[in-house]
C-alpha cells in the first residue's frame, strides 16, 4: 500500500499586480499558507510521500527570504518530500533551485529532483522517475525515458513531469513541453503525477492533474486542490481522491440591469460573498439616476466585505428621468446639456458622456441636497 | 420717474433750508462756483433713498450745528403714482413716504422705497456702495463718470432680471454659475487653469508610472542580462563535460606527442647523413692517396724514356757549346792584340799634341807678362801724380765760406761807398794845365770830378789851404762803418793768407781744377790697377813662375819637330775605342760560352745520373709487389665507397619526403594547441566560479520578483491615470458644454443692451461697438481707425480719462433705458461729469443728453454753466435756490 499526496502549481512569488496592495499581498500569503495546508494534510493522512509535480516557484530570482518561506512552510509534514523543476523554475545552470541548496534551505526531508534520473526510495519499495526541466522551454518529451528506465522488481514505478499531454488539453496553455499521452503505458507506469495544467484534470485513471492549491486567477478551472492517490499494490489502479485545499474563491460573474428587480438579484449575490471571495464583476444595461445611485451604493457596500472586487462597468449606461430632471432642477441650458450627454453616451466617447453626466448629476444632487438642508 | 419737488433742511453744507420747487421732465442743469453746494444736493437726493432713518450719521449735520436735525424732503411721479417722502435724521427720526394715499412709516416705508428703486440697505451704519444697485450706477458721483465695472456689477441682479423678463428666457438663476465655478475648480484639482495640463496627483501618478516604466525597464534588462548569463553559464558548463567526455585535450596531447617522436627520428637521420657524408669524404681522401701512388708508378716508367732523351739532348748541347767556346777564344786573343798596337800609336800622338800645346801656352804667358809691367809703370805714375796733387790742394786750400763772407762784406762796403758818393761833395776841377793842386794826399790836375767825404785840405799852392768840410749830414758815420767794415775785411784777408779779395777768388778757382784733376787721376788708376799696386806685383810674379814651369816642361818633353804636321787625335782615339769595344764584345762572348759549356755539363751529368737512378729504381724487385698491393686496396676503398654512397642517398630521399619545417611545425602547432586548450580549459574554470558567484549574489536580489512588485504598482498607478484622466475628460467636457451654452445665452440676452448701446454710440463714435462681459460690463470698445482704412479695438481700461467718462455716461443712458422699458425708475444725476471732454465730444456728449432726456429726467450739476448754455434749458443757480438769501 503507498499513499502519494499529488500537487503542482503552488508558483510562489507570484504576484497580484492588478489588486490593491494589502489584497495582493493577503492573495500571495494565501498560496504560502496552501504549502502549510498540504503538509498537514499529509501528516493527517498518513502519506508517504508528497508529490510536487513542477513550478513551485513563479520565477528563479525570488528573494530569498521567499525560498525560506517556501521550504518552511513545509515542516509539517517530515515525511518525503519530491520537488521537481518546471517551466517557471527550470534547472538551469543557475536557478532558484541552486540557490536553495547554496542557501541551505532545503530539509533532509525534501529532495529536488533536478536531473532526469530515478530516485529509488527502498524503503517505500518506489522507484521514481522524473521529468525535470532543465531549460525554460523544451520541444522533446523529456518523459521519453521512463519507457527505458529500470526498475528493482516489485518496486512502484510513478512517475513525475511537468507539460502537456499532447492531444488532451486545449491550446490555451504552454504547448511547449509535451508529454506523450500514452506514456504510462509505454513506461509501465503505475501513477504520473503531472504539473502545469492548474486545475484538476484526469487524463486516465493513472494519469492526473493535481491543479494549484490556491486558485490563482479568475477563469475557471477547478483548481484549489490536491490529489491524495493511493495504490494497493504496483501495478494496482490508484484510487484518487481530490481534496480542497484553497483559501479564497475566485468569481468572475455578469450581470445585464435594466430594472430594479435586477439590481435587487446582484444585491442578493453580493450579499452572500465575504472575504475569501475574489470577485471580477461586470455590470451592462441602462440605469436611471436614482437605481444609479442604489447600484453605486450596494456596489460600496460589497466593496468592505469581499477581499478584493473589480469593477467592469463601462457597459451601463445613464438615463436620467423626468423626475431625476425635475429632482435636480436642472432647468435652463443645464438641462439642455444633460440630455445632450445622455445621447452621447451610445457615441464615439460614450464613457466620457457618462462620466460627465453622473458627475453632473452628483453635483446637481449635493447642490439640492445643500439646498434642502438650508 | 419724475422728480417733483426737493426740500433739504440742516444738511451738511446748508444750515439754511434750500427748496427746488419745480424739475423739468427732462434736463434740469444746477449751476455754481466750486463750495455752492451742488454735490450736497446731489448727496440730499442719495442720503434720502439709500441711509435708514434710523442710522446714526453724524457726518449729516451741518458743521456749525450738531444739534441739527437734518431733514430731506421729496416728491416724485412714477408710473402715474404720486410719492412723497420725507426722512428725518439724528433727531427726532422719522421716515414718511406716501405712495398716492397710501402710506408707509419708519422701516416699512424704506423697505418700498428698495423695491422701488432696486438697491439695498446696509446691515449698519452708513450705506455702502455695494449695497447701491440700480440707482448707484445711475446717479453719478462728482468724479466717478469713468467707473463702469463696479457700479454694473452692484446693479447686476437687477439688470440680469430685467434682461431674463425681456428675453423671456432662464439662466437657471445664479446657480449654473456657481455650478460652472464648482466644475472648475474640480477641473483645477487635476489639470492647470492655462494649458490644461495635468497637475496635482493626477501629474503626480503620470511621473510615477513613467518612474515605474523606467524601473520596470531597467529590471527587465537586469533580468534579461541575469538571464543571458544564466544561459552562458550552462553553455560553459556544458563545454567543459564535453570536451572532458572527449578528451580533446589528451588527444592533442598524444598528437604533440607523436609529433615530437617524428621530429627526433628526423634529426637522428639527419645526424647519420652526415656521417655518411663524413665517411665518404673520408674515402674519398684515401683513394686520391692511392691513385696518386699508382700514378707515381705510371709516372716512373714514363719518365726513363723521357730521361733517356734528356741525356741525349744534353750530349749533343755540350758537344756543340764547346766548339763554339774554342772559336770564341781565336776571335778574343785577336782582337786584343789589335787593340795593344793600336794603344801604342796612340800614346805617341799625345805626346807630339801634347808638346805642341805648351810652347803655345808660354807665348802667351810671356804675352801677359809684358801687358802687366806696363800696368804696373802706369799705375805707379799715377800715383805719383795723385800725391802731388793732393800736395798741392793741401798748399792752397782756403776756406771757401769766409771767402763767401768777405764777399757779403764788401758788398756791404760798397754800398756804404754809393751812400758816402750820394752823399759826399762833389768837387770838380777843371785846371789849367799843369796847374796842380793837392787835394789831401791826392794831387788833382787837368779835369775832373771828385767827392769829398771827410775834411779835406785843398792845398792851393801858392795860395794857401781851403780846408773843406762835407756838408752831408752822416757822412762821418759812414766813413766810420766804412772803415770798420773795411778793418774787418783787411783782417779776414790777413787771416785767409790772402791780399786782396781777388786773389782769394782766384785761389778759390785752382783749388777747383786741382779737385777735377784729382778725380781723373784717381779714375784711371783704378783703371789700371784695380785691386791696387800690390796685386798687380804679385799677378806678375804669378806669370813669371807659369813661365819658367813651362820653359822648364819643354825643356825635357821630347823633341819637337816643329814642321812635322800634328796627328788628327780625335780620330785615333775614336778608334781605339772602338777596338776596345770589340775586343771586350770578343772577350764576353767566349766568357758567356765558357758558362754555358759548364751548365751543359752539369746538366748533361745531371741527366745521366737521374737516368742511372731511375733505372736502379725500375729493376728494385719489391717495387711490383707494392704495386699489387695498391692496386688490391684501391678496389676495396671503392667498393666500401659505393655502399655508403648508397646508404646516403636512402637516408637523403627519407629526409626530403618528410621536411624538418613541417615536423617543427607540426610540434610548435600542437603544443600551441596543447597550451590553448589548457587556456581555455583554465579561463573557462574561471569564467564559471565567476559567473556562478555573480549569479549567486544577484539571484538573491530576487529581480523577477521586484519586478513582479513594481509591475503590480505600474499597473495600479495605470490604473489611478486612467482613472484621473476619465474624470479630467468628463470635467473638460461637461465645463466645455455649459460654458457654451452660458455663453450662447449671455449673447441672447445681452441683445437689447447692446442694442441701447448702439443708438448712443452711435452718435459719439460713429460705426463704433462696445463688447459686454457676462456681467454686463463694457470691457473692449471697436471703432474705425483715424484713417479708417481698418478697425481697431481697445480695451476700455486703455482708453483716456475723457473717452471713459463718456462711454461711462453712455452705457449708463444704455441701462437706464432698458430698466425704463421694463417700468423701472430711472432718474439720472451728472454731478460735474464730462469735464475732461473737449468741445467736440462735449457737443456730442450734449447730444447724447439731450436725446436721453427726452425718456428719462437728468439732473446735471455743473461748475461751468458756459459750457451748458445749448442745452436749451434754464440753468438753476444753487444760491438762489437757498432759503433766506
Amino acid at each position: 500500500m503507498l499513499r502519494l499526496l499529488h500537487t503542482a502549481d503552488w508558483q510562489i512569488g507570484k504576484s497580484f499586480g492588478q489588486f490593491d496592495p494589502d489584497e495582493a499581498s493577503l492573495l500571495a500569503q494565501a498560496r504560502i499558507d496552501a504549502i502549510g495546508r498540504l503538509a498537514t494534510l499529509a501528516d493527517q493522512h498518513w502519506v508517504d510521500v508528497v508529490l510536487v509535480a513542477g513550478d513551485v516557484f513563479d520565477a528563479q530570482t525570488v528573494a530569498d527570504k521567499t525560498i525560506h518561506r517556501v521550504f518552511n512552510a513545509m515542516q509539517a509534514f517530515s515525511g518525503q518530500w519530491v520537488l521537481i523543476p518546471g517551466n517557471h523554475d527550470a534547472a538551469l545552470a543557475e536557478s532558484v533551485w541552486s540557490r536553495a541548496e547554496r542557501l541551505g534551505a532545503v530539509p533532509d526531508n525534501v529532495a529536488l529532483c533536478l536531473t532526469p534520473q530515478p530516485l529509488v526510495l527502498d524503503a517505500l519499495k518506489l522507484t521514481l522517475l522524473p521529468a525535470p526541466l532543465t531549460q525554460r522551454h523544451t520541444y522533446q518529451d523529456l518523459t521519453a525515458w521512463f519507457d527505458h528506465a529500470d526498475s528493482p522488481a516489485q518496486h512502484y514505478r510513478i512517475g513525475l513531469a511537468h507539460g502537456s499531454v499532447q492531444g488532451v488539453l486545449d491550446d490555451s496553455i504552454d504547448s511547449a513541453n509535451p508529454i506523450a499521452s500514452e506514456r504510462v503505458s509505454s513506461a509501465h507506469l503505475d501513477y504520473l503525477a503531472l504539473g502545469d495544467w492548474h486545475g484538476v484534470k484526469e487524463i486516465n485513471p493513472r494519469c492526473w492533474y493535481a491543479g494549484t492549491p490556491e486558485p490563482d486567477r479568475f477563469r475557471s478551472n477547478d483548481s484549489g486542490h490536491a490529489l491524495l492517490v493511493s495504490l494497493e499494490a504496483p501495478q494496482a489502479t490508484p484510487s484518487v481522491e481530490i481534496v480542497d485545499t484553497g483559501s479564497y474563491r475566485w468569481h468572475q460573474q455578469h450581470y445585464a440591469l435594466r430594472v430594479d428587480s435586477d439590481v435587487d438579484a446582484l444585491e442578493q449575490w453580493l450579499a452572500s460573498l465575504n472575504d475569501h471571495d475574489v470577485v471580477e464583476l461586470s455590470l451592462e444595461g441602462t440605469l436611471d439616476l436614482a437605481l444609479h445611485h442604489r447600484l453605486e451604493r450596494s456596489l460600496n457596500q460589497a466593496q468592505g466585505r469581499v477581499r478584493s472586487l473589480r469593477l467592469e462597468l463601462h457597459r451601463l449606461r445613464i438615463a436620467p428621468s423626468e423626475e431625476d430632471l425635475a429632482q435636480l432642477a436642472a432647468d435652463g441650458y443645464v438641462g439642455e446639456v444633460i440630455d445632450e450627454l445622455k445621447n452621447e453616451q451610445h457615441g464615439e466617447h460614450g464613457d466620457t458622456a457618462r462620466d460627465a453626466l453622473i458627475l453632473l448629476a452628483d453635483l446637481l444632487g449635493q447642490r439640492r441636497d445643500e439646498e434642502a438642508s438650508q | 420717474m419724475k422728480l417733483l419737488s426737493l426740500r433739504v433742511t440742516e444738511f451738511r453744507k446748508f444750515s439754511e433750508p434750500v427748496l427746488i420747487e419745480h424739475f423739468d421732465a427732462g434736463i434740469n442743469l444746477f449751476t455754481g462756483p466750486n463750495e455752492a453746494g451742488k454735490s450736497t444736493l446731489a448727496d440730499a437726493i442719495r442720503t434720502a433713498f439709500f441711509e435708514r432713518h434710523r442710522a446714526s450719521l453724524p457726518q449729516l449735520c451741518p458743521w456749525s450745528d450738531s444739534s441739527a436735525a437734518p431733514e430731506i424732503q421729496l416728491e416724485f411721479e412714477h408710473h402715474g403714482h404720486h410719492y412723497r417722502l420725507a426722512k428725518r435724521f439724528l433727531k427726532r427720526k422719522r421716515c414718511d413716504l406716501s405712495i398716492d394715499h397710501q402710506r408707509f412709516e419708519g422701516e416699512e416705508a424704506e423697505q418700498q422705497l428698495k423695491q422701488l428703486m432696486g438697491f439695498q440697505h446696509s446691515s449698519r451704519g452708513a450705506s455702502d456702495e455695494r449695497d447701491w444697485g440700480i440707482p448707484g450706477l445711475l446717479w453719478i458721483e462728482q468724479g466717478s463718470a469713468q467707473r463702469i465695472a463696479d457700479p454694473v456689477s452692484h446693479a447686476a441682479g437687477r439688470l440680469q432680471e430685467v434682461l431674463e423678463r425681456m428675453v423671456g428666457e432662464l439662466a437657471t438663476g445664479t446657480g449654473s454659475d456657481t455650478l460652472i465655478a464648482e466644475l472648475k475648480q474640480q477641473r483645477y484639482q487635476l489639470l492647470t487653469e492655462r494649458t490644461g495640463k495635468p497637475r496635482g496627483d493626477y501629474d503626480k501618478a503620470l511621473n510615477r508610472c513613467q518612474a515605474l516604466e523606467q524601473q520596470l525597464a531597467e529590471l527587465d534588462q537586469a533580468i534579461t542580462h541575469y538571464q543571458a548569463r544564466v544561459d552562458e553559464l550552462a553553455r560553459l558548463k556544458q563545454e567543459q563535460q564535453d570536451e572532458e567526455q572527449q578528451g580533446a585535450l589528451i588527444q592533442i596531447a598524444q598528437q604533440l606527442e607523436a609529433a615530437r617522436t617524428a621530429l627526433t627520428e628526423w634529426q637522428a637521420k639527419q645526424q647519420q647523413l652526415s656521417s655518411e657524408q663524413h665517411a665518404i669524404a673520408t674515402l674519398d681522401r684515401q683513394l686520391a692517396l692511392l691513385k696518386q701512388s699508382l700514378d707515381d708508378f705510371t709516372r716512373q716508367q714514363q719518365q726513363h724514356e723521357s730521361y733517356r732523351a734528356a741525356l741525349s739532348t744534353s750530349q749533343q748541347t755540350l758537344d756543340e757549346v764547346k766548339s763554339r767556346l774554342t772559336h770564341a777564344h781565336t776571335r778574343s786573343t785577336a782582337a786584343g792584340e789589335q787593340r795593344r798596337q793600336h794603344q801604342r800609336l796612340l800614346d805617341q800622338a799625345r805626346l807630339r799634341v801634347d808638346g805642341f800645346q805648351r810652347q803655345q801656352q808660354l807665348t802667351q804667358l810671356e804675352q801677359q807678362h809684358r801687358t802687366s809691367e806696363q800696368q804696373l809703370t802706369r799705375a805707379r805714375q799715377l800715383a805719383h801724380d795723385i800725391q802731388e796733387i793732393r800736395q798741392r790742394k793741401r798748399e792752397l786750400s782756403l776756406d771757401r765760406a769766409a771767402v763767401t763772407a768777405l764777399h757779403e762784406q764788401q758788398a756791404a762796403l760798397n754800398d756804404i761807398e754809393i751812400e758816402q758818393r750820394v752823399a759826399a761833395t762833389h768837387l770838380h776841377y777843371q785846371l789849367d794845365a799843369d796847374q796842380q793842386l793837392h787835394l789831401g794826399e791826392h794831387v788833382l790836375s787837368g779835369t775832373g770830378d771828385t767827392q769829398l767825404i771827410d775834411i779835406t785840405r785843398l792845398v792851393i799852392p801858392e795860395v794857401g789851404i781851403l780846408t773843406i768840410t762835407p756838408g752831408g749830414a752822416g757822412l762821418a758815420q759812414l766813413s766810420e762803418r766804412a772803415e770798420a767794415i773795411a778793418q774787418h775785411i783787411r783782417q779776414q784777408l790777413t787771416q785767409l793768407g790772402v791780399t786782396s779779395l781777388h786773389e782769394a777768388d782766384q785761389r778759390l778757382a785752382k783749388l777747383a781744377q786741382l779737385d777735377n784733376e784729382l778725380q781723373l787721376a784717381e779714375a784711371r788708376y783704378s783703371d789700371s790697377a784695380p785691386q791696387g799696386i800690390d796685386a798687380l806685383q804679385q799677378q806678375l810674379a804669378a806669370l813669371e813662375s807659369d813661365i819658367a814651369q813651362q820653359r822648364k816642361a819643354l825643356e825635357h818633353g821630347p823633341a819637337q819637330d816643329s814642321n812635322a804636321p800634328l796627328p788628327d787625335l780625335d780620330a785615333l782615339i775614336q778608334h781605339q775605342h772602338e777596338l776596345a769595344q770589340h775586343s771586350e764584345q770578343a772577350e764576353q762572348q767566349w766568357h758567356q760560352l765558357q758558362l754555358d759549356a759548364g751548365r751543359a755539363e752539369v746538366e748533361h751529368q745531371r741527366n745521366s745520373e737521374q737516368l742511372s737512378r731511375l733505372v736502379t729504381a725500375l729493376e728494385a724487385p719489391e717495387r711490383k709487389q707494392r704495386l699489387a698491393t695498391l692496386r688490391n686496396e684501391y678496389n676495396e676503398l671503392e667498393h666500401a665507397r659505393q655502399q655508403h654512397q648508397q646508404r646516403h642517398a636512402t637516408l637523403q630521399e627519407s629526409l626530403a619526403s618528410a621536411p624538418l619545417t613541417l615536423l617543427e611545425q607540426d610540434v610548435e602547432r600542437l603544443s600551441r594547441s596543447l597550451d590553448k586548450s589548457r587556456q581555455r580549459e583554465t579561463q573557462r574554470r574561471d569564467s564559471i566560479t565567476r559567473l556562478e558567484g555573480e549569479l549567486s549574489s544577484q539571484g538573491a536580489q530576487g529581480f523577477e520578483e521586484q519586478r513582479a512588485e513594481l509591475a503590480s504598482e505600474h499597473a495600479r498607478q495605470q490604473q489611478r491615470v486612467s482613472e484621473f484622466s476619465r474624470r479630467a475628460k468628463a470635467l473638460q467636457l461637461l465645463l466645455e458644454r455649459l460654458e457654451s451654452k452660458r455663453q450662447r445665452l449671455v449673447q441672447k440676452l445681452q441683445a437689447p443692451l447692446q442694442e441701447k448701446l448702439n443708438h448712443y454710440l452711435g452718435i459719439l463714435f460713429q460705426g463704433a461697438s462696445l463688447t459686454l462681459n457676462e456681467q454686463l460690463v463694457p470691457t473692449l470698445l471697436e471703432r474705425r481707425s483715424a484713417t479708417g482704412t481698418h478697425s481697431e479695438q481697445n480695451e476700455l481700461e486703455a482708453l483716456s480719462f475723457g473717452a471713459r467718462e463718456q462711454l461711462g455716461v453712455v452705457c449708463r443712458l444704455a441701462y437706464a433705458d432698458l430698466l425704463k422699458e421694463n417700468g423701472h425708475p430711472t432718474l439720472i444725476m451728472l454731478d460735474d461729469a464730462l469735464v475732461h471732454s473737449d468741445t467736440e465730444r462735449l457737443g456730442r456728449m450734449k447730444r447724447v443728453l439731450f436725446d436721453a432726456a427726452t425718456r428719462h429726467q437728468l439732473l446735471i450739476f455743473s461748475c461751468h454753466p458756459d459750457a451748458w448754455r445749448d442745452l436749451g434749458v434754464d440753468e438753476q443757480r444753487i444760491d438762489t435756490l437757498i432759503q433766506g438769501k
